[in-house]
This record gives structure tokens, sequence and C-alpha cells, in this order.
């Protein structure tokens, strides 16, 4: 056990720094407009952040990942029993999508929690079951299943975009816990064929790719939310309008402190501040890697890889989304957006990650290229250390 | 397998390396969107926060040469929309349509697709004019209603307005239908071209002239809006006070040279038994005083937005109520064209005026070809050019046109203004055609065609075209010793009453001497006064007028009759050409027509002096310079 990784936590800590800060600005015109105390939104995030970041200190000294581990299973089922909730009297319907519960006061997004609890659980599998990738039968299809369940019941909700993330989450996983070329091409095939089935299903979905895709010609209506949101990144220039000269955010621009808040970004702080963040996601991403390298086990290693791809995918989601690189979709910006549960769960798995750097082995370079199961001897000869 | 493993290996590096090359992709984008192309975005931001109001400003009066009003504009209503109100509300619409039967919801949802700033109003419907219609009229009943009930209830409706707005209107639709032309709602064509160079001068709903006068002076006409601009949110409330205001200014009034009068009697003359056009103009002073054309349309509807089937009776009708005869339609001169033979050999001194010609048989050999007069048994004897005139004898024209030749007589119908635009400030003007032996070798081919073709040009026919007001043109210039003044119907421009602009034709003088145009003038006369003369039926009492008959062989059916003439000899005052479509004879119908008008002239202007208002027919007389 040594410290833990500082660099990772400073860019946690900074990133939900800069998100405060941006909601603070983009929120105050809604809250106003809707009769609410003016911060309101910021105080709840604010009041959510400092009790995350107090369990998260607990998470980082005490916890041990065993335990993940080894209730990776058990966590699992109570999250697919949390996301049957929506449809029980404790469901809220926001917006015709039952993607929230509230039980007692207590409000949280089930979906939030499992795809947590669902990396955990599939890097407990590929940890546990070595050459699971390499067999369908007895490997692959049970693994499939296990995620297959967990994505329809996200998909009921229904939560599109957040499915469509975790099969993402998974076919990462899955590519590095070496799948043989065939089944992956095969996964992504089957994927591709039954979400592009599901979005042309569906009117909305169809508009807004057309939008995405037909661009200038498509009827403004449709791609009103982008337009706005390339309005605010541009006329934000290189240093921005200033932090709280955000024009955009009066309603001209569509969910300004959450899905959309990195335009408001864009707008206040201009080309230095938008840059910054993607610098700090590439620093993210690339601790997590030297994290996940030098990870004591392959349980680690696969939740590491997991937990900072979901975060990082996301982010880059939510990015290609408002550049207009990526049609509509309704992810928010990891750490940054409002959200309770989102923001939680992102605080609470970065600090198992920041848990799990603390147990890290130094390794070379070339160890990881060489043999990419290191991990086990390390466990091999802790094994094997005498005991006093 | 080996190689298998490695590939798999390195599946964890391309996706990490994939990532990074992502965040860079993302990265030069933000450069070029915040840093490269900011100034796009940016102009869009700025257009995001101001909601404009506007303040209309009527188009410009239109008045007569006495000041007698012939187009101001009437207050209607018009039902508006504010497109970032309604998307937020989108029942309003559906109720507010099922109130009336004539609104139609695809049609308002086509236009509110392709708003651009869903802030700035967007007009639905336009209602009735209220004020020309009489009460009692159903549908003007029915919109009042729904009128009165959207006024009483608008806090129901939120993002539905209802504006006034200043219409055109004109106080002769049909008799001046095709000088004043109409307005109509501007395109988004025209939408992107006027406001080219003044971004805020035409906004949609706007009137813009689709042709004659309110076409012509557009941009006089045109008044320009005023604005007052607010910093605001999308939900539509006041970031702050500060407004960008600019007052309204009233378009320009036109004074034109019309004397409404007349063209009211012009009109009359012409009745609707044909299509055709008469148009009087003073020869001194190039201004038109009264351009009728039948059969008109009724330019108060057409103004107002037409429905598809008026404009497709309209548009589809056989005898063309749109089109502007007098400028637009070219045909054969006829008989009238021998004006400008004779001048022709005249100034080349291929003639004299005294010379006797060989005697009409009725019929004239020119190479392998024989070539008739209009007269089959032969106006006998010999022919000078005022007997020649006088009978309109072809015989007698033929051997002048021999002796000019094809080359010389194109020639100078250019140079007498055929083929060329007058110049009247109406647009779509027609140049009409002068052939040249160019023309002919282009159309029959080289060797053809005959020099025959000459001889029929010299009378008229054939494939020479000339407009009627090229044609009064060049009789305003005879009349006028030879100095043809630029005809126009535009006097003056005034703004708020006052004299801004004036209109000062130009100048040129036709291609003979000022003793050959006597000359033509007097045979001219004689084509009225002398005895059995073609133009006996303009003779008018106690005034010596002066003129030439036409009559243009129409293969397509009757044929087409013209008259054109001045009176006094003397002193001309007016300049009369009267047209008229399978008019079937030029001096048994066109004519009585062309008396008529002139007589209604005199009768007008006598009517004047004697109420001592003639100050505006004399007005101007002076101011032209006559240049060569």
């Amino acid at each position: 056990m040594h410290k833990p990784d500082f660099i990772l936590l400073a860019v946690v800590i900074i990133l939900f720094f800069i998100g405060l800060l941006m909601i603070y600005s983009a929120s105050t015109a809604t809250a106003n407009y809707r009769g609410l105390n003016s911060s309101k939104y910021f105080t709840g995030q604010t009041i959510r952040t400092i009790i995350g970041f107090i369990i998260s200190i607990l998470i980082i000294i005490f916890m041990k990942h065993k335990w993940l581990e080894k209730y990776a299973g058990l966590m699992l089922v109570i999250s697919w029993f949390l996301l049957l909730l929506p449809w029980s009297p404790f469901g809220v319907i926001v917006n015709g999508a039952r993607r929230w519960v509230n039980i007692m006061g207590l409000q949280f997004q089930p979906s939030e929690i499992a795809r947590f609890t669902l990396v955990v659980y599939i890097a407990r599998y590929l940890a546990h079951n070595k050459d699971c990738v390499r067999d369908l039968k007895n490997g692959l299809i049970p693994l499939l299943s296990v995620v297959g369940v967990t994505t329809l019941l996200i998909l009921l909700e229904p939560d599109f975009s957040f499915s469509l993330l975790v099969i993402v989450i998974t076919i990462i996983m899955l590519i590095l816990a070496r799948i043989p070329t065939k089944y992956l091409t095969t996964m992504l095939l089957i994927g591709t064929l039954l979400f592009g089935i599901l979005a042309l299903a569906t009117p909305y979905r169809v508009e807004r790719i057309k939008a995405f895709l037909l661009n200038d010609q498509a009827s403004p209506k449709n791609r009103y939310q982008t337009i706005q949101s390339l309005i605010s990144l541009g006329s934000g220039q290189i240093t921005g309008m200033g932090l709280g000269q955000s024009q955009q955010k009066f309603f001209f621009l569509p969910e300004p402190y959450t899905d959309f808040i990195f335009a408001i970004l864009g707008e206040e702080t201009g080309f230095v501040g938008t840059s910054i963040v993607m610098i700090l996601f590439l620093l993210l991403l690339y601790r997590g890697v030297v994290i996940a390298r030098n990870s004591p086990d392959m349980f680690s290693y696969y939740l590491t890889t997991g937990t900072i791809g979901f975060i990082f995918v996301e982010a880059m989601i939510n990015i290609g989304v408002v550049t207009g690189t990526l049609p509509v979709t309704g992810l928010p910006l990891p750490f940054i957006s409002y959200g309770s549960s989102s923001q939680i769960v992102n605080l609470l798995s970065m600090a198992v990650i920041i848990n799990i750097s603390r147990h890290t082995v130094k390794k070379k370079l070339s160890a990881l290229e060489n043999n990419i199961q290191e991990p086990f001897r390390n466990e091999v000869k802790i094994n094997y250390v005498p005991q006093y | 397998m080996k190689d298998a493993v490695e590939i798999q290996k390195r599946q964890g590096f391309i996706l990490i390396r994939f990532f990074i090359i992502l965040v860079f992709i993302y990265i030069i984008k933000l450069f070029y969107m915040q840093v490269i192309n900011y100034k796009y975005y940016y102009e869009k931001a700025k257009d995001n926060m101001l909601k404009t109001d506007y303040s209309s400003a009527p188009r410009g009066k239109i008045l007569d040469r006495n000041n007698k009003m012939l187009a101001d504009f009437f207050l209607s209503y018009q039902l508006v929309v504010i497109p970032q109100k309604i998307t937020n509300n989108p029942d309003v619409l559906s109720s507010i349509a099922k109130m009336t039967n004539r609104i139609n919801l695809d049609e308002v949802a086509a236009i509110l697709n392709d708003v651009k700033n869903p802030l700035n109003p967007v007009v639905i419907y336009t209602f009735i004019d209220t004020f020309s219609v009489k009460k009692g009229n159903k549908q003007r009943d029915e919109e009042m209603a729904f009128l009165h009930k959207i006024w009483q209830s608008q806090n129901e409706y939120p993002g539905i307005e209802i504006h006034k707005v200043p219409l055109r209107s004109y106080r002769y639709p049909e008799n001046l239908c095709h000088v004043l032309g109409y307005v109509g709602e501007i395109t988004a064509e025209q939408l992107i071209k006027l406001n080219l160079d003044n971004p805020n001068l035409y906004i949609p709903g706007d009137q813009v002239g689709r042709s004659g006068i309110e076409k012509q002076y557009e941009d006089k006409l045109h008044g320009k809006r005023g604005r007052s601009s607010k910093l605001i949110t999308a939900k539509g409330r006041h970031l702050t006070s500060e407004t960008i205001v600019e007052s309204a200014v009233p378009g320009k009034d036109l004074v034109l040279t019309i004397d409404v009068d007349l063209q009211n009697a012009a009109q009359t003359a012409l009745e609707n038994r044909f299509a055709g056009t008469v148009i009087a103009m003073n020869p001194k002073t190039g201004e038109i005083l009264a351009l009728a054309c039948t059969p008109t349309f009724n330019a108060n509807m057409l103004s107002r937005g037409v429905s598809v089937k008026l404009w497709k009776a309209i548009s589809q009708d056989p005898l063309h109520p749109l089109l502007n005869r007098a400028i637009q339609a070219a045909y054969p001169p006829a008989s009238t064209f021998k004006v400008v033979t004779a001048g022709a050999a005249l100034q080349a001194r291929l003639i004299s005026p005294f010379e006797m010609l060989k005697p009409c048989t009725g019929r004239y050999r020119y190479g392998d070809r024989l070539f008739y007069c209009w007269e089959k048994t032969g106006h006998g004897g010999n022919l000078d050019l005022n007997k020649g005139m006088t009978y309109s004898c072809d015989i007698y024209f033929y051997q002048v046109a021999e002796r000019l030749g094809l080359e010389r007589l194109t020639e100078y119908s250019k140079l007498c203004g055929f083929g060329f635009l007058s110049g009247i400030d109406i647009p779509y003007e027609r140049r009409g055609l002068v052939p040249s032996e160019r023309y002919y070798n282009l159309v029959f081919g080289k060797g053809n065609w005959g020099r025959g073709v000459s001889l029929n040009l010299a009378i008229g026919q054939g494939e020479m075209l000339v407009t009627p007001i090229q044609l009064i043109t060049l009789f305003s210039g005879i009349a006028n010793d030879g100095v043809v003044v630029q005809p126009h119907v535009l006097k003056e421009i005034r703004f708020q009453g006052k004299l801004e602009e004036k209109f000062i034709p130009k100048t040129y003088h036709l291609p003979f001497s000022k003793q050959n145009i006597q000359y033509i003038k007097e045979a001219a006369r004689r084509v009225i006064a002398a005895k059995n003369a073609t133009g006996k039926e303009a003779r008018i009492k106690g005034l010596e007028t002066a003129g030439k008959t036409g009559t243009a062989q129409n293969p397509h059916g009757p044929n087409h009759a013209w008259f054109v003439g001045f009176a006094p000899v003397n002193d001309p005052e007016i300049c009369v050409v009267v047209f008229l479509e399978h008019g079937i004879a030029g001096g048994t119908y066109a004519a009585p027509i062309f008396r008529k008008v002139v007589q209604s002239y005199f009768a007008l202007k006598n009517k004047r002096i004697k109420d001592g208002s003639s100050a505006n027919y004399l007005a101007g007389d002076k101011e032209v310079q006559t240049g060569i």
C-alpha cells in the first residue's frame, strides 16, 4: 500500500470544481424562471458533491476492492431489482420516461447504479474465467446474457443512449480481455443491427439522425439544439465572454446546465476553457491507463479500464453532441453536468479507482506489452510471502 | 496462432490511440469554431438576443399631374405569429384554425418551419380590406367576427398578435392597372436580393411592386420601417431596457405625368371591344398623358393576394390582360411606317416631295415578283409624296423603297428609334425588331431571300415589329420638329409634400432635316384633311390634326389597326397612338378613337383654363433641353 494517484484525484477535483462553477452560471436563469431560488441547483449539487467527497475519502482510505469482487453478483442482482422499481409506485415519470425512483424523498436513477455494478460484475467475470472470451458456450454467452438483461432493463425505461453506452463499454472491456476478432466482429454486427432497428423504429430518433446527416438541409426546428449549441461555442471565441456572461443560457440553448453545459463552458471561457477540459479528460484517461497497467490483479485491471472507459466515452459522446459531431443524445458530461445520481456514482467509482491506485505495483512499460497477464504473477508472489 | 495473439494484444493500444486522436479531433474542431470561424456564430448569437418590433411605414402615394390621388393605402389587419411562443403552445394554432376555415394549418406549419429568427413575427393571414368592402358582405362579416374574437381574448392565445398594416389601395384599379402595375407580398428570393445593401429594409409580409410604376420606382416608394430592438431572453422577457430605435420613414410620393381624366377618357374610347392600347403624349416634353390598355385587370384584387383560381383566370386569359400592349407587344407598323420610308428617301435625296412617280395600277413588278397595292383597282394617275401618303398608296412607296434599298431603310428605321427601347420608365419594355440583311441571312439562309423584302418593309409589312410606344415616340419627334423627347410617366418625386427630384428626360434628333420634316408633316396633315383621305375619320372641326393610318396584315386573323397622329399641326400639344389588335382597319376603327381622345384632351384643357388651373399642362415646356 502506498500513496494514492494524486494526479487523478486532482483531475477529478478540478473537473468537479469547473462543473460547480458552470452549473452556478448556467442554472440561475432557469431557476429564476421556474420561480426557485436562483442558486437552488448549485446548492443541491454542491451539497451532493461534498457528501460524495466525504464518502469518497472513506472509500479511498478504508475500502478493499476485494469486497467489490466478492459481492459483484449480489450487487448486480440488487441493481436489477432497482431497475424494476420505476414501474412500482416509487417510480417517477419525467417526459414519459421511467428513469427515476423516489423512495422517501431520496431520488435516484437506478440505471446509473446498474452501470457501475455491471462494470464490476464484468470485471470479476473476466478476471475469474481466464479464457472465457474464447469459449462461446460457457464463457461469452452467459456474460452477454447478463449484459443483455441489464441493457434490456435500461432500454425499457426507455433510455436508448445510456443502454448503447453500456454496450460500448462491455465491448471495450471484452477487447481488453482479448476477445477473438471473429467474435468481436459478429458482436459488433449484431449490435449495430439491433440498435439500428431500434433507432429507426422511433420517429424522434429518426428525426434527430436525419437532422444530423442532412445538416443544413434539415429543417431548423429539428436542428435547433445543435444550432444553438454551436452558436454558444462559437461566440465564446478564444477567451470567452467571461464567467456568468453567457447569453445563450437565457433559454436559447436548451438544457444549459445538463446535457449542453459544455456549450455554456465554451461560451463563457472560450477555446481556453474547452481545451483545458478536453486535456483534463485526456489526463484522466492517461492516469486510468497507468493505474490499470500497474493494477495488482486482473479484477482491478478490468474494473479500472471499465470505469475510466465509461466516463471517458460518455464525455466524448457528450462533447461530440455539443460540437455537432454526433446526433443529439441525452448523455450528460461526467463531473460537470448537473445530475444527482450520475454525479454520486461517478464520484464513488472514481474513489474506487483511486483506492486501487494505492495498491498498484510499478511495472516497466514493456511488461504490459510482453505479457498482459503480469498481474497474476504478482498475485502469486503475494501468496508466497511468508507469514510472520 | 502467435499472430492472432499479437493482433488481440494490439487492440487495446489501438483503442487508446483512437481515444487520443478523438480528443485532438475535438480540440481542432473547437479551435476552428471558437478561434477561426467565431464571427459567424457571434453574429448569430446577436440575432438570438435581439427581438425586433417593427412599426410599419406606408408606401408612397402616387398622384396624377393634377394632384389627383391614384394610389394610396388603407389600414388592414394581419394575423401574426411569434414562432418561439407557438412552439411552447402548439395547441394555440389549431384552436385558432378551428375558429375559421381561412387558415390552412399545413401552410402555416410550412411557413413556421422556415423561420430564421423564432422571435420575429410571421404573417400568417391578411384580413380582407374592411374599408372598401361594405358591410353585409358575407366574407367581411365572418372575418370581422373572427378578428374581434381574437382581439377580445388575446391573452388566451400567446404568440398570436394582430397587427395593423398599411396596404396599397388603388383609386382606379382597372383604368390605370398597366401604368401603375400592382404590388404583391415579397418572395423569399426578392427578400434576399432587396436586402443586400440594407439588411432590414424588407421583412417577410412586406408589399413590393410587381409591375409598372410600382416596380420601376420600388426604391422610392418603399418606406423604411421603424424598428425597436430589445435584448431579451428566449422566453421573451427583457434582459435590459436598452433599445435600438429607428423611426419609421414613409415612402416617397410620386407625381405622374398622367392626367387621370384623360386616361379615363382614353379607356372609355377604347371600350373593351378590342384588345388594344391608346397612348397620349406631350411631344414637346415627352410626358405620357394617358396610357390605356385593354383588357384590364383589377390591380386591387391582384395586390391583396390572389386566390389560385383568380390567378389562373387572369394568367390563362387568351387576351392576356396582364400584358401592357403599349410597351410589351410588338406588331408590324403597317402604313404608319411609310413616314420613315418617305423621310429616309427625302433625307437621302432619292426623291423630291413634288416628284411624280409611276402611276398606281394596283400592282407593281419588282424582279420576278408582283407586289400589290391595298387598293386593288389602283389609285390612278401619277402620285407625289403628299398623295402617296394621303391615300397610303403602296405602289408609290414600292418605288421609293426600290431607290432606298434594304440597308438604308433599316439604318433609318433604327435611327428613328425602332429596334431600341424608347426609354419609358415602365419595366419590361420590348425592343421590337428591325430586320437587317444579317437577320435575313440568319433566318432564311444566305441567298434564300430576295431584295423584294425591302419593298414589303417600306410599307410596314413583313418582319419589322414595333411597339406602340416606339411609334408614338417617332411621331412626337416629327411633331416636335425632329427633337425626340424620352417618353416618361414620372413627373416628380415628392417627400412629405416637398419636391425632391424632377424627371429630366433625354432627347435626340430624328435623322431628318427640319425641311424634310415639314414635308412629312404636311403630308400627314393631308392624310386627315384631304378629300377621301384614309384618315378622314380623325378629322376634328376647328382643329388642324396630322396623322397616319395603318392596317397590318395578319395571317392569324383579322388585320391589326393603327392610327398615330398629333394636334394641332402648327404647335403640337398632344400626340396619340391607337392600336387595336385585330382592329380590322386603321382608318375605320382606330382613327375615331384618336379623334375622341384628342377631343377630350382639348375639352379638358379648355375646362381647366376656365377653372384657372391650366398651369399643369404648360409646365415643363421650357425645361426640356433640345439637344441635337
